[in-house]
């Protein structure tokens, strides 16, 4: 199967660095061939060297507008009709439904005026007076803002910028193209989907989403403490959630790390039945389980210095330990987060009286040596998104203490011991419980590993992936690109899984003449009539039933 | 917003009351909506109101406390309930003073100038000897103005910086009552800078209080003209000034002083001398505007036909006024066309902020500013 990772950031990939997600998913499904399409930051040009990809595509994303020229008048009145859909829909709350008309418009029109094409439009003055009149028009949401001249052209270049994918030169059924793929895979989400909508709304390629942390969540975090005025952030925020829901709407399988994030995506209009949840894999669970405990009895604190982690609930809940437990101590382990704060949770402790029984111990040696040093792992955090820390502390096979909010219910379900966030008694209780009970705390402690190593193993992941693209395209009409010219009616079941399976490159290359294959442009380099060849690792059965 | 904050008063959790008092209150999401009142009144929509009352903390089993299936649904009725009041606009943004525009002005005029005077000084020293001296003392600080005016080594600031040097350096070569206008012109280069650095401040104002498009281009119609008249009259009151000092030290019979350096010059030395001041304000305009590639081809052609003409033996003013005329034609209607784009005022206000007083040049590259402060990933997720 030829399969296109979409997303964003620095490259994903890189073979000698352990490998990132995306890398141990390329690694893990070998009998499959992927390509990366990229939306880089436009600074650092990584690595090219794809390992295992069989392509690396990247577009520059934010900064500097790439060159070009500005539409023909006569085709910009297309231009502006299309942006003003996109732009109304924007702002004025009635007219949602035209963000997708105006999203695909925009869309084929930049595909037929190629590269450069767009972005010169949306930075040019008949975009910008389309943006002014429409979210000043009485009735948007943006008008309470009072938008100004200024407010215009930040929005204005922000859009531009967010929208570049779609001017991308991927679209088309030739060898680069996202037209010449069996499925697209979005990592992440955001503008990284724009290719993958664009593509099936273009060539009908099917597209997974797959996001670890929502973007659309971090979207509205990282906004608050934006520079921009409230018009801007309004428009912007509202372009990413239109955009959240279209590509919730259009996936065919979602895949969000969490139940917590499956509550947003359901929350933007997913299809419960479309969405599946599958943990992060992380390689640390081949680690080994940390050694014997501390001498003196220990509580390890990890995570950024900064309010969202709540130190400061630790050490007041620290303080009521130690006055039941005088030779406790407390490890925080964490770089500092805003500046100053490091100096306030040391006055806080100062206050608290707590002295040098809590250390401060800034960033860790070794990950595992963190989780060592104590006899229980604390988490206080206002907000947990990610599971990624939480499941590394359970890999410990050190009990763990949290704060029950975000993912941690989830994660540490039965295993460990989950108190109210903000307040500093019943996590002290916790403590205090686990500290002097050995016994409650190693079965714990083990109960969270092996329930960790069961939950973030890599394998199960790829197992996931494994099914998913399978089960996906042998329920895809077959040849949805190819259709348009034969005339031929779109048959769903019409291969069975197997036969997308590309099978190892050598076997591939004499293409069977009698396979009845009735689109030879579009032939999978597949073995259609023969067993499929599994790729290494497919034979594990036990792997499917692990993936939840 | 949500979250204990830093600062030596946060004690909070010595005291706060765990538990809630036996009867619930009758209206138990009042509370939570007076602590998170700054965060409803600034949201745009019910998923940021969500998402800041997850990151302080409150998740589905807290929502059920307030009677809500979840937090989207605790999310709505705040939402409904709090009225959207978005943060007040701030005051327009500070331009430059005018302490530093007149600082700036003079560096200008002090930096210009110098190299010109040298040159003229040494000029009518070596008057006498071979003429490959003043050939010589001409491209020493001939380069000295192109570094000057450049600023960077890039390939359109130096072609702007070369069409400085040529029109500068040009008169200075020609018989007395022109040399004492390029001097002047030399002098007007602080009238220049300061200009352009006023046109800069008044767009960035004008960018930050006018409400449309159409508004801040009306707003922006009259500032070159203005700038450009005061420039003007600047100018022709340096040359008058410096024909006059002309005629003090090479006095001729006749009236007074003032009324014969009002005569030194000839009408077309005049008209050449207005048409460069003309030039050099519209091609700074340019540059500052980010249009250096025109501008900087502007001066150059001006430059090399002058010194063509000259060199094929057409009088200095003559060939001064022909080519800086036909230059300021095309510039200057450009340049008042580039300032009524909003696009440009943001340039100009960046690039006039972050132009350092010292001789890296007033060019900077504003584009890659605006691109920075619009960055749609202001906190990028690690």
């Amino acid at each position: 199967m030829r399969i296109a990772l979409l997303t964003e950031g620095v490259h994903p990939y890189a073979p000698r660095a352990g490998g990132s997600w995306c890398g141990r998913l390329v690694e893990g499904l070998a009998e499959h061939e992927f390509r990366l399409y990229l939306l880089s930051t436009g600074d650092g040009v990584g690595d090219r060297s794809g390992g295992r990809l069989r392509a690396v595509h990247e577009l520059p994303m934010w900064g500097r507008r790439p060159a070009g020229r500005a539409p023909a008048l006569h085709r910009r009145r297309l231009y502006v009709r299309a942006h003003r859909d996109l732009v109304r829909a924007l702002v004025l709350p009635g007219e949602r439904a035209g963000f997708a008309t105006g999203l695909y418009q925009l869309a084929a029109l930049a595909r037929a005026d190629g590269a450069g094409a767009l972005p010169a439009f949306l930075a040019s003055g008949p975009a910008r007076r389309t943006l002014e009149q429409e979210w000043g028009a009485p009735g948007a949401d943006t008008a309470a803002g009072q938008p100004q001249v200024c407010d215009v052209l930040v929005a204005g270049d922000l859009l531009e910028q967010c929208l570049r994918p779609l001017a991308a030169p991927w679209y088309g059924t030739d060898e680069e193209g996202l037209g010449a793929v069996d499925l697209c895979h979005v990592v992440g989400g955001g503008p990284a989907a724009l290719p993958a909508l664009a593509a099936k709304q273009l060539h009908g390629v099917p597209f997974v989403v797959t996001e670890h942390g929502l973007h659309l969540r971090e979207q509205y975090r990282s906004y608050r403490s934006a520079p921009y005025r409230w018009p801007v952030r309004a428009l912007l925020l509202s372009f990413f959630r239109l955009l959240a829901e279209e590509t919730y709407r259009q996936a065919a399988v979602l895949t969000p790390g969490s139940a917590y994030d499956q509550r947003w995506q359901l929350r933007c209009g997913a299809n419960q039945a479309r969405t599946r949840v599958v943990h992060e894999g992380t390689p640390a669970v081949a680690r080994a389980a940390a050694g014997p405990d501390p001498d003196r009895p220990t509580l390890v604190w990890a995570g950024a210095l900064e309010p969202g982690r709540d130190p400061a609930l630790m050490l007041h809940a620290f303080a009521r330990v130690r006055a039941e437990l005088p030779e406790a101590r407390l490890r925080m382990y964490g770089e500092e987060g805003p500046p100053g704060y490091l100096a306030h949770c040391r006055a806080v402790a100062e206050r608290l009286g707590l002295g040098t029984s809590v250390t401060f111990e800034g960033r860790p040696a070794g990950i595992a040596e963190m989780w060592e040093a104590g006899s229980v792992v604390v988490f206080s955090a206002l907000a947990q998104c990610s599971p990624r820390l939480l499941a590394d502390a359970m890999l410990s096979g050190r009990a763990v203490v949290s704060t029950e909010v975000g993912v941690a219910r989830e994660v540490v379900g039965p295993t460990g011991l989950l108190v109210p966030p903000r307040s500093p008694q019943p996590l002290a209780g916790a403590c205090l419980a686990l500290l002097r009970d050995e016994e409650r705390r190693a079965r714990l402690g083990l109960a969270g590993r092996l329930r960790a190593q069961e939950r973030f193993a890599v394998e199960p992941v790829v197992a996931a992936f494994r099914e998913i693209y399978l089960e996906l395209l042998s329920h895809w009409p077959a040849f949805p690109a190819g259709d348009g010219v034969t005339g031929e009616r779109l048959r769903p079941f019409a291969r069975p899984a197997e036969y997308w399976v590309t099978g190892t490159r050598a076997a591939a290359e004499p293409p069977a003449a009698g396979a009845p294959d009735r689109t030879p442009g579009r032939l999978p380099k597949g073995m259609p009539g023969g067993a499929p060849d599994t790729g290494p690792g497919v034979a594990e059965p036990g792997a499917l039933a692990e993936a939840v | 917003m949500a979250g204990p904050q830093p600062g030596p008063d946060r004690g909070s959790y010595g005291t706060r009351v765990t538990e809630r008092p036996g009867s619930p209150p009758a209206d138990p999401v009042r509370e939570l909506m007076e602590q998170h009142r700054a965060l409803c009144e600034r949201a745009v929509d019910v998923l940021e109101i969500a998402a800041g009352l997850e990151d302080s903390g409150i998740g589905p089993a807290e929502a059920a406390r307030y009677r809500h299936v979840d937090v989207f649904a605790l999310a709505e009725e705040l939402y409904a309930r709090v009225p959207r009041r978005p943060p007040e606009a701030g005051p327009p943004p500070h331009g430059t003073s005018w302490r530093q525009r007149a600082g700036r002005a003079l560096r200008s005029t002090a930096r210009h100038w110098l190299p010109c005077a040298v040159l003229a000084a040494v000029l009518v020293a070596t008057r006498a000897l071979p003429p490959v001296i003043g050939l010589l003392a001409s491209a020493v600080c001939g380069g000295r103005l192109v570094r000057v005016a450049a600023g960077r080594w890039a390939l359109p600031q130096l072609g702007y910086g070369v069409g400085v040097a040529l029109l500068l350096v040009l008169p200075l070569r020609a018989p007395a009552p022109e040399a004492a206008l390029g001097l002047a012109a030399a002098l007007g280069m602080g009238s220049v800078e300061w200009a352009v650095g006023w046109l800069g401040h008044a767009a960035r104002g004008h960018l930050g209080s006018a409400r449309t498009l159409a508004e801040y281009r009306a707003r922006m119609r009259p500032a070159l003209p203005v700038a450009i008249l005061l420039h003007l009259a600047v100018l022709s009151g340096l040359c008058f000034a410096a024909l006059a000092v002309l005629t003090e030290l090479a006095p001729r019979p006749g009236p007074a002083v003032l009324h014969q350096a009002a005569l030194r010059a000839s009408g077309t030395q005049w008209a050449g001398a207005a048409a460069l001041g003309l030039l050099l304000v519209s091609a700074a305009v340019l540059r500052l505007g980010g249009r250096a590639g025109p501008a900087g081809a502007g001066l150059l052609a001006a430059g090399a036909g002058s010194v063509l003409l000259t060199a094929a033996g057409s009088a200095p003013a003559t060939a001064q006024l022909f080519c800086c005329g036909a230059v300021v034609a095309l510039l200057l209607p450009y340049a008042s066309v580039v300032l009524g784009r909003p696009e440009t005022g943001i340039e100009i206000g960046i690039g006039e902020r972050a132009a350092p007083g010292s001789g890296t040049g007033t060019g900077t590259d504003g584009s890659a500013a605006l691109d920075s402060r619009s960055d749609p990933r202001p906190d990028p997720p690690s």
